[in-house]
């Protein structure tokens, strides 16, 4: 049994020794698998709910879209989040709106008052 | 968000990163906040939604107890400069109950149960979380960071 231990430890060691010899990683490497890594989390904040979401929004009616030729329902209606151009500072269902209509994050509040 | 929001505004909405969008969702344990959206919904009619929400939110504990609620509201209005005929006809005929109503029952049909609760999402990706409750600002700049860089949905 000590014998056993003994050449466990030696081929331990041995192998430590040789991951030592080996030529570091790049930075750039390891940046780019750490910026990897983060971009595969997914997002999650300790009081958000862990499970990704989408809109709470449908962005069309898919039962009564348009058709295309391959035979695809359409999603030609407009984003009822999109702000109204015809009413700045409103989307298009009505609700009260703040920022770049283009901004690459929206944030939906569901709030009252009290 | 109450003391998130300002912040927001002045960095990540000011410099084009984020655009909000409120829809109400009044809880029936909040016995006046129909009231208040309403009167909300009444200012966003005249382009002061957000001026309203703000009001509202300071003198939360004064209209709460308000023994005269339409008067308060309307005062507010007066204070915000709207034109105070059209705001209080439109209060007191339910001009903005429906959209109200209707945010309520999105929210509802979405999962919401409680405020605030909030969608935050990148539309470009479909990424996006929900959080329920208040979160701190920085939490906030980070979980919106994090719906940024989150690849497309699927990949």
């Amino acid at each position: 049994m000590r014998k056993l231990f003994v050449i466990g430890l030696a081929a331990g060691l041995s192998l430590l020794l040789l991951a030592c010899q080996a030529p570091a990683a790049p930075v750039d490497t390891e940046l780019s698998n750490v910026q990897a890594t983060i971009e595969q989390a997914p997002v999650e904040a300790p009081t958000a709910t862990t499970a990704p979401v989408e809109s709470p929004v449908p962005t069309a009616d898919t039962g009564q879209g348009d058709t295309t030729a391959s035979g695809d329902t359409s999603t030609s209606e407009p984003d009822p989040l999109s702000v109204d151009p015809a009413r700045p500072g409103f989307t298009l269902d009505g609700s009260p709106t703040l920022g770049a209509a283009d901004a690459p994050v929206v944030i939906i509040d569901f709030s009252d008052f009290q | 968000m109450l003391e998130t929001e300002p912040k927001l505004k002045e960095t990540l909405v000011a410099d084009g990163s984020v655009r909000l969008i409120y829809k109400h969702f009044p809880l029936p344990s909040h016995d006046r906040a129909d009231d208040a959206a309403e009167a909300s919904e009444c200012a966003a009619q005249q382009d002061k939604f957000w001026e309203m929400k703000e009001l509202l939110f300071e003198k939360a504990a004064s209209w709460g107890a308000a023994a005269d609620l339409p008067a308060t509201f309307e005062q507010y209005a007066s204070d915000l400069g709207l034109d105070t005929a059209t705001f209080r006809q439109c209060y007191d005929s339910g001009g903005g109950r429906q959209r109200w109503q209707e945010d309520s029952a999105l929210g509802q049909s979405a999962g919401v149960t409680g405020t605030p609760t909030f969608f935050i999402f990148n539309p470009s990706t479909g990424q996006g979380t929900r959080i329920p409750g208040f979160v701190e600002y920085d939490q906030l700049a980070e979980i919106i960071n994090q719906v940024l860089t989150a690849p497309p949905a699927g990949e």
